[in-house]
């Protein structure tokens, strides 16, 4: 099963190594554990695009992050996006909560030493 | 003589001593009494012991013969219990591994006669599964040999067919071209005139564009976008009180970008055409053999970049990337709001061509035409929208499957969503099936999952570069 048939729109944090192997082939097959940051409404996406934090992260980690694609931000560039989207500011509350969110799951995947993908 | 009282005196020590006298005689007797009863009972308890002593003897003899006796029957008791109870548990013992030895026996011979049965059922199946496979494999590529043949030979018909209805047409073509490309020039040089006129009127009573603008090679008709509309659109955008100059100047450097993108389709689109039939003119002249210098050839349209800085500074890539999502995206620009409009200006910080040379430099995707994919997954009737990121989205009503056409990556991609307006889906191939494309292995060829084979291919199977741009860029 493709990874967007399960967890478009959002991002992804694998738990353990299972799931990081999974995760990295973008093909589901087995029950994994992850960690996901749902992006609910086209509406939200569009609020959060507009922000610029995804634009940020591609800047600093050389990815093409955007709507319609599934990207692996490796976990030896997590720091440089932790650094983005803490540069992230938005008067929107929805749009900081969810950078905040963003902010959490990446550290977490930075010390779980884990990938983390982006399915959007 | 003398005196009363010694005799009495002396009459009371006679009587005294006679009473001693007396009391030792009845203390002697007293004496001897209980000495002589003392011996007696001395006597008597002396014989009683000796004869308990003999009763006692005589009873612990009995005792202990009767002890003894009963010892003996006891432990005989035992010994016997011991060894009847050793007896039995040999015999049980002895039953159960007979019967055990006899259970494995016919256990061991059950199973033997099993998978003998089972081996023989095996290689027989093996046998006739062999010999299905092979006649099936037999029928297979003979079925193959009879399709490719009977393919090849209606492709060579076909292509017979279709080349001497093309050489007919093109003939006729030529024929026709001719005398319409007159009345053509003509009706375009007119058509520009008024269209020039118009557009300098508009460009009078908006005031704000500080200058003339030469439209040159466009009809006045044109179907995407009309002056009316172009004056609607800018009226209606200027009412919007939170905008700056600057962003108006934005949003009419953009306008004047999209009909002059939509004027480079429509050249290009001409001269494909104009080039079609002068190839076909070569073809014919060839064949006919006309002189060069009578030979008649259609002059290709000219792309004039009229729009060009006309309100902002713009780079080359910001202006080229402008000009064709405008035209690409010219009829439903109208309705979108200034936000949309706001993130598309982000875009632009973006190098388009150079987020398509990057592309074409480091992934391995195939190339197709977008037009097909259109046609054949969005359909006549899709709908049509431009996403947050710029994305061009092409979307069937009937099944919702939707062309997402990356104009800026030149690339697109076929998306199936889980159910109408889902964001939930499939990324599918050109054919419309989820990708797992035939590989040659060394077992022939087959479909593995691509998350056996590369990482990559994931990406590649799924996305596509899009044809007309790279045949245009060539």
């Amino acid at each position: 099963m493709q990874m967007s048939q399960l967890f478009r729109r959002g991002i992804l944090r694998p738990v353990d190594d299972t799931a990081a192997n999974e995760l990295s082939s973008f093909h589901i097959t087995q029950p994994i554990l992850v960690e996901w940051l749902p992006i609910p409404s086209d509406g939200q996406f569009q609020l959060i695009w507009d922000s610029g934090l995804f634009q940020r992260i591609n800047e600093a980690c050389g990815l093409a992050i955007s709507d319609f694609e599934e990207v692996e931000l490796p976990w030896s560039r997590i720091r440089d996006a932790i650094q983005a989207a803490q540069l992230s500011r938005s008067q929107d509350p929805h749009v900081r909560a969810f950078t905040v969110m963003t902010t959490t799951l990446l550290e977490r995947a930075w010390q779980s030493e884990h990938s983390v993908f982006f399915v959007l | 003589m003398e005196p009363a009282c010694c005799a009495a005196a002396a009459a009371q020590a006679a009587a005294a001593a006679a009473a001693i006298g007396e009391l030792a005689d009845a203390s002697r007797a007293w004496q001897n009494a209980v000495g002589s009863a003392f011996v007696g009972w001395a006597m008597a308890q002396a014989q009683a012991g000796a004869d308990f002593g003999i009763a006692g003897a005589i009873a612990g003899a009995t005792a202990g013969k009767a002890g003894a006796a009963a010892g003996t029957i006891y432990s005989a008791a035992v010994s016997k219990a011991a060894g009847d109870l050793t007896r039995a548990l040999n015999a049980v013992q002895t039953g159960f591994v007979d019967a055990a030895t006899a259970a494995s026996v016919k256990a061991t011979k059950t199973i033997a006669a099993a998978e003998t049965v089972e081996r023989k059922a095996v290689a027989k199946a093996d046998v006739v599964l062999a010999q299905d496979l092979q006649s099936a494999w037999g029928t297979y590529a003979a079925a193959e040999r009879s399709a490719v043949t009977l393919n090849a030979r209606e492709r060579a018909t076909i292509g017979a067919d279709y080349k001497k209805e093309v050489a007919g047409a093109e003939l006729a073509a030529v024929k026709a071209v001719a005398p319409a490309r007159k009345t053509s020039m003509v009706a375009t040089a007119e058509a520009n005139g008024v269209y020039h006129v118009k557009v300098t009127g508009i460009v009078a009573d908006l005031g704000i564009l500080g200058g003339e603008i030469k439209v040159e090679q466009v009809k006045a008709s044109h179907s995407l976008i009309s002056p009316a509309t172009l004056k609607k659109w800018l009226d209606v955008l200027s009412t919007c009180g939170d905008m700056t100059v600057a962003a108006v100047k934005g949003l009419a450097q953009g306008a004047a970008n999209s009909p002059n993108g939509a004027q480079d389709s429509f050249a290009h689109t001409g001269n494909l055409f104009l080039t079609y039939v002068n190839t076909v003119a070569d073809v014919t002249d060839a064949f006919v053999g006309t002189p060069k210098d009578q030979r008649i050839r259609v002059p290709m349209i000219p792309l004039v970049d009229w729009s060009r800085g006309r309100f902002v500074a713009e780079t080359d890539s910001d202006h080229g990337t402008s000009k064709t999502a405008g035209g690409f995206g010219l009829g439903v620009l109208g309705p979108m709001g200034y936000a949309r409009l706001a993130s598309l200006r982000n875009l632009s910080t973006v190098d388009g061509a150079g987020l398509l040379a990057k592309n074409l430099a480091t992934r391995a995707w195939p190339a197709a035409s977008v037009e097909t994919a259109i046609a054949r997954h969005a359909g006549n009737n899709c709908t049509t929208w431009l996403t947050a990121t710029g994305k061009r989205i092409f979307e069937n009503p009937q099944t919702g499957r939707q062309v997402v056409v990356d104009l800026q990556g030149g690339y697109f991609r076929i998306f199936q969503p889980n159910a109408v307006g889902s964001s939930k889906g499939t990324y599918l191939n050109m054919l419309g099936r989820e990708v797992r494309p035939a590989r040659h292995t060394p077992n022939g060829i087959q479909n593995p999952l691509l998350r056996d084979l590369d990482k990559g291919m994931w990406q590649q199977e799924t996305h596509f570069f899009i044809e007309e741009i790279l045949r245009k860029a060539r």
